[in-house]
């Protein structure tokens, strides 16, 4: 629960600049490394050949339009056409492979995410609200695609034209090229003054969408609880209260970023007004041409032009810096349940289960939820897991599934620890209904199928009918092929139910679990399952969450759990024999049985 | 065209921050005019005829102007972000509102990824023109404009051979408009379905992991990740066609312009500052040409997108309140359900059977109602229709003799307390989720619900208390405490009405019976509707409705029931079986 607090938006104002995720992102281009050295030689061309343009122009003004030789002007032009025609041609190039590029980064980016997600442990997922974690893997990758995409280009082009100019400036009049310079240092000390500032308010820009999502995503899973309870207003209001700190930090962000550009147009246009006034005091001197004061003014030109792309391009990093961050915070996070170093298939069990002496908290510093939890299911035994709730039944079953990890003691599968087997090849062998159902998003046969896509159409039957699936399947229009909504929602929930009855028994697991499956299908239902379930269940050993009387009584074990202890253990007349807590529980729900019946049956 | 004028509508609040925008962005647009004239001045009033002074004066002004021009557009910059971002807040704001109104019948279809993406990323889109794109599609037309216009007074022969490329790249722009609106389109639409297999899969990780199917889930990702390349880089494709073309054309001006402008020169037709200023000015006239390209880009992108929002805004909210609704304070809780008809709104009336067919019966004001049947019976719809999630078919419902209709629809369903069967909780504090019906409660009225609903010593036992936070799908509690802050959170409201729709059923029996021996007391003068599939469930019932595939079959006391012979005594000669083995 301490993780709540994710993306919550009190972060620091300022930030420094983080090189380790520069470096880290420039890593995902070196996949691409051969298609990137291609772009950049021809965007060095490309910018060498507009960068003699002004060299032309020169020799058109002195040669051409001074000693007015027309032919030289032809010369020349035509030089400048090919030049345009060369141009062409290559941005064609660069621009086709750079948007490759990006979109790949794009994509490999967002599918790391992905696996790295379905690698992750339920305590990842625990409180972090879906709309939250989806937020990373669309908004945040989106950004720096953008950069890639967008940013990336402009960034070698025009430090390249910079550093071309710069060298051309000094080369024509070293002087001069100082003096037009003269301000820089102060567009430096500015800039890294805002910098910090700019990344921070970027990244809670950022945090403050993540927010946006995360209460859309709960509005739409909670909608009918809303409604029900009528709480649009208040929610709105939470909502406007969420969207207004965005449009602030957003702003904020803007605030700082729009003195970035305009700065630097107006240092660029001192320094021009220095060339001019100086070029002129030379002109008149005879010291420099009026061709050369031209070509230089021209250069000039060009180099603050690629100064204020780069301060869009600086701000564009800025943003994407703050993406990154947040999506190696997801990379970095390592799964808690993972395959171990010497980890190695589990063959195919039987489905001996032993806890010896399993102990379980959440975090390091909370409580024990489990102590000490011994017991021995022999294989094809059925168990049942009764006592309060919240006594620590399901986490029981969450240790063998690996779920979670023992924090003392060992489970063990026929005699075999949990912990020294992949986790695929573990789970494969298991199969867990939940009370929740979850449908996804497809027809029933895909839903059936989830866990054993090679059924055949036989076995999809048999399974379907084992758990009277296919009487809901035979009211439908489409059959098999009903396309189910997201939750499923065309199905009641006693309905869904069996289909995921179906789909557990499809993929044919050698342990079956039930977490208080069967509570809210029917009891004749759930009886027709019962028997279904004692014929499927020849050699499965099955873990039964239940509360019914009904579905307790013929399992081979009963696990009285109670306070994260096992209080009692064994079969229902040995227990009732023994008259614990147990027998107290089975009296309570007979006497209240007796008290309907008496109802009933007197007046 | 039709989209673009109703985001206008969202424009105006904003109207001054736009006037203010745009008349510092023409301003800017002056100056930039002006420099290159000045320019000209400089050479040819000043280094020509050696008048030092005026090089001076006319220097000082050009950095002058340009210090008013860096001062404007930071205003601009910032106001235009601020127009957009306006635009985006009132977008966002109206389609929660609308989102949250929406009925079940519409959330039954919908996917919440596609809702998602089209509340952030879509919108986002639409920002983008709003503020920046918009701005600057005007400011690359008047600088356009604003150049030739100043180029043809000052030598309007060259300007005119300069400019015969225009033609070819308003052509190429026509084309890349035409063909990138439908890529735009195909994007935004996968995008959506990007974000919904996302949605899907974190929401059922734990179905994912049990099942051991990371590996299929992360190729079902990588098909839908690997269409939205492909949709990205057609549109890239259109891109790399265009706008490199675009980039020549313009070249091509810039060439012309040198070369004719030389011979004019050569031939003194022009003046040297002319032929400078021109060299300036022809940026005036390539850069809104390429930026059209980008904005093209922007505004396409942004009304593909705006119709994914605008097409939520105009689902109809099918269930409203009714102007003028029937107060429901004092609501005493007589329900009447006269022969109710139901089917779902995607069913066919004539063909599909009905989820609730004929149901009609009466309950009294205090009376303890169990409703029975088997999976899939129309037990659950029952009370959708009551609170109105649904709307009948056929028939009407009626409380203390208004048809539920013509009640004003919060206060309706703020009088019916439903504890439903799949809990939902919200990540806040136990306290905000209890309390979530009725913000107002003190800490006192809060306690007092949860004693009731047997939950307030294990709040008391967490480190926190009350203010613990629970996760979405309230993790870190069990099914049964979830179930039980969820009743809470409906004896909390106080209603005339409860409902408890297999509340109990995943509670163990011991708790379940403390849970109706406190309920008892809870259910004195309201009207309760208990959902049940135990018999145990339903022990303190009144009286007894069974319902089979959609239809009232059996209503009556336990023992009148028990005298049938219909679904309740097979029921109840199971069980008692059961219990007697």
């Amino acid at each position: 629960m301490s993780q709540v607090e994710w993306d919550m938006d009190e972060e620091a104002d300022e930030k420094p600049f983080n090189m380790k995720h520069m470096r880290r992102m420039l890593q995902y281009l070196v996949p691409y490394r051969r298609l990137m050295t291609g772009v950049v030689v021809i965007v060095l061309i490309n910018m060498l050949l507009s960068l003699s343009e002004p060299i032309i122009l020169a020799y058109i003004i002195d040669i051409g339009i001074s000693e007015g030789n027309i032919a030289a002007i032809h010369i020349l032009g035509a030089a400048l056409l090919g030049i345009k025609l060369v141009s062409w041609l290559f941005s064609f190039m660069h621009t086709r492979w750079i948007n490759f590029t990006g979109q790949r980064i794009l994509f490999d980016l967002r599918q790391q995410l992905f696996n790295h997600l379905q690698s992750l442990s339920f305590r990842f997922f625990d409180g972090r609200p879906a709309g939250k974690i989806m937020s990373r893997i669309t908004n945040d990758t989106n950004a720096i695609g953008e950069l890639i995409n967008g940013g990336l280009i402009t960034m070698v082009m025009e430090t390249t034209h910079l550093l071309g100019i710069v060298i051309i400036l000094f080369w024509m009049d070293w002087q001069l090229a100082l003096l037009s310079f003269i301000m820089l240092p102060l567009l430096y000390v500015i800039v890294a003054k805002l910098r910090p500032k700019i990344e921070g308010s970027w990244s809670r820009s950022r945090s403050t969408m993540s927010a946006i999502n995360g209460n859309l995503n709960e509005t739409i899973q909670g909608i009918r609880v809303i409604q029900a309870f009528s709480r649009q207003r208040v929610n709105n209001e939470k909502f406007n209260g969420i969207n207004t700190r965005n449009k602030q930090a957003f702003m904020r962000a803007i605030t700082l970023e729009s003195t970035v550009y305009p700065l630097v147009e107006m240092i660029g246009m001192i320094g021009t007004c220095i060339v001019v006034w100086f070029g002129a005091v030379r002109v008149l001197e005879g010291a420099i041409t009026l061709g050369f004061i031209m070509a230089f003014i021209n250069y000039l030109w060009r180099f603050w032009g690629p100064l204020s792309a780069l301060s869009k391009v600086y701000s564009q990093l800025l943003s994407a810096m703050a993406s990154a961050e947040r999506i190696f915070e997801v990379l970095d996070t390592a799964p808690e349940v993972k395959n171990s170093s010497r980890a190695r298939e589990l063959p195919s069990i039987r489905g001996d289960v032993s806890f010896e002496g399993v102990s379980f908290r959440y975090e390091e510093n909370k409580p024990n939820v489990l102590h000490d939890v011994s017991f021995h299911v022999k294989a094809g035994q059925r168990v049942a897991l009764v006592g309060p709730t919240g006594a620590g039944k399901s986490t029981i079953v969450n240790l063998l599934m690996r779920f979670y990890e023992a924090t003392e003691g060992a489970v063990r599968i026929d005699g075999i620890d949990v912990k020294d087997v992949t986790l695929e090849s573990l789970r494969k062998q298991m199969g867990i209904v939940l009370q929740d159902s979850f449908i996804f998003a497809g027809t029933i046969e895909q839903n059936m199928r989830y866990g054993n896509e090679e059924a055949t159409e036989e076995q999809l039957r048999n399974a379907a009918e084992s758990v009277r699936l296919d009487r809901v399947v035979a009211q439908l229009s489409h059959g098999y092929q009903t396309e189910l909504e997201e939750r499923g929602s065309k199905l009641s929930v006693g309905q869904r139910q069996l289909l995921t009855f179906g789909r557990v028994l499809l993929s044919d697991p050698r342990i079956l679990i039930l977490d208080e499956a069967t509570s809210s299908v029917d009891t004749e239902t759930e009886q027709h399952i019962q028997e279904a379930l004692q014929t499927l269940l020849a050699g499965r050993t099955a873990f039964i969450i239940a509360h019914r009387l009904s579905t307790i009584k013929d399992a081979d074990l009963i696990l009285v759990v109670e306070d994260g202890r096992i209080a009692e253990q064994g079969s229902h007349e040995m227990l009732m024999k023994h008259g614990g807590i147990y027998a107290n529980l089975v009296l309570t729900q007979l006497s209240m049985q007796e008290s309907v019946i008496l109802q009933s049956s007197h007046s | 065209m039709k989209t673009l004028l109703r985001l206008m509508i969202y424009v105006r609040p904003s109207a001054g921050w736009v006037f203010i925008a745009v008349t510092i962005m023409i301003l800017a647009t002056i100056i930039d005019l002006v420099a290159p004239w000045i320019l000209r001045e400089i050479f040819d009033e000043g280094i020509d005829k050696r008048n030092m002074a005026v090089v001076l004066w006319l220097t000082l002004s050009l950095a002058g102007i340009q210090a008013l021009k860096s001062a404007g557009m930071f205003v601009q910059g910032y106001t235009q972000e601020l127009v957009g971002q306006n635009v985006v807040f009132l977008l966002r704001k109206e389609l929660y509102s609308h989102l949250q109104r929406l009925s079940f019948s519409y959330y039954d279809r919908a996917q919440t990824g596609q809702l998602m993406s089209r509340m952030t990323g879509d919108i986002e889109a639409v920002k983008n023109f709003v503020g920046f794109g918009a701005m600057n599609l005007f400011t690359g037309m008047l600088t356009f404009l604003g150049t030739i216009i100043f180029m043809m007074t000052m030598q309007w022969k060259v300007t005119l051979i300069s400019l015969i490329t225009i033609p070819f790249i308003l052509f190429v722009l026509w084309r890349f408009n035409h063909k990138v609106g439908p890529a735009w389109s195909n994007i935004r639409e996968q995008m959506g379905r990007l974000t919904t297999t996302l949605q899907e899969n974190i929401a059922g990780i734990r179905v994912v992991k049990s099942f051991a199917t990371e590996k299929v889930e992360q190729r079902k990702f990588a098909e839908r990740n690997e269409q939205n390349f492909e949709t990205n880089m057609e549109r890239a494709k259109l891109e790399a066609k265009a706008f490199p073309l675009m980039g020549f054309y313009g070249g091509l001006t810039f060439v012309l312009m040198i070369w004719i402008g030389a011979i004019f020169v050569a031939r003194g037709e022009m003046s040297l500052g002319t032929f400078m200023a021109f060299q300036w000015y022809t940026w005036g006239i390539i850069w809104p040409l390429n930026m059209l390209g980008w904005q093209i880009n922007i505004m396409q992108q942004a009304v593909k997108a705006a119709p994914r929002v605008f097409e939520v805004l105009d689902t109809p909210l099918d269930i409203v309140s009714p102007a003028g609704g029937t107060e429901t304070a004092g609501m005493k809780g007589n329900v009447v359900f006269d022969r109710v008809t139901f089917h779902f709104a995607d069913q066919d009336a004539e063909k599909d059977q009905p989820i609730l067919n004929d149901v009609s019966f009466r309950v009294k004001q205090g009376e303890v109602i169990g409703v029975l049947g088997a999976t899939g019976s129309g037990k659950s719809s029952l009370i959708g229709l009551l609170s109105r999630f649904y709307d009948v078919t056929g028939g009407c419902v009626w409380i203390d003799g208004v048809d539920v209709r013509d009640y004003e629809l919060d206060g309706l369903r703020s009088s019916i307390g439903i504890v439903p069967q799949e809990t939902f909780l919200f990540s806040a504090s136990i306290r905000d989720n209890i309390a979530f019906g009725y913000p107002e409660a003190t800490q006192e009225q809060i306690e007092n619900a949860a004693r009731k609903s047997q939950i307030h010593s294990f709040i008391e036992s967490m480190p926190n208390g009350y203010d613990t936070r629970i996760g979405e799908r309230g993790v870190g509690l069990s099914g049964g405490q979830r179930q039980r802050v969820a009743l809470a959170r409906a004896i909390l409201m106080d209603p005339p009405i409860l409902v408890l729709d297999e509340a109990t059923a995943s509670v163990d029996t011991a708790t379940e019976s403390a849970i109706h021996e406190a309920l008892l007391e809870v259910m004195k003068g309201r009207t309760t509707f208990i959902i049940a599939q135990r018999l145990s469930s339903i022990q303190h019932a009144d009286r007894i409705i069974v319902l089979e595939r959609g239809r009232l079959t059996e209503q009556g006391t336990h023992k009148e029931l028990n005298e049938g012979n219909g679904f309740f005594r097979q029921l109840f000669d199971k069980q008692k079986q059961i219990a007697h083995e």
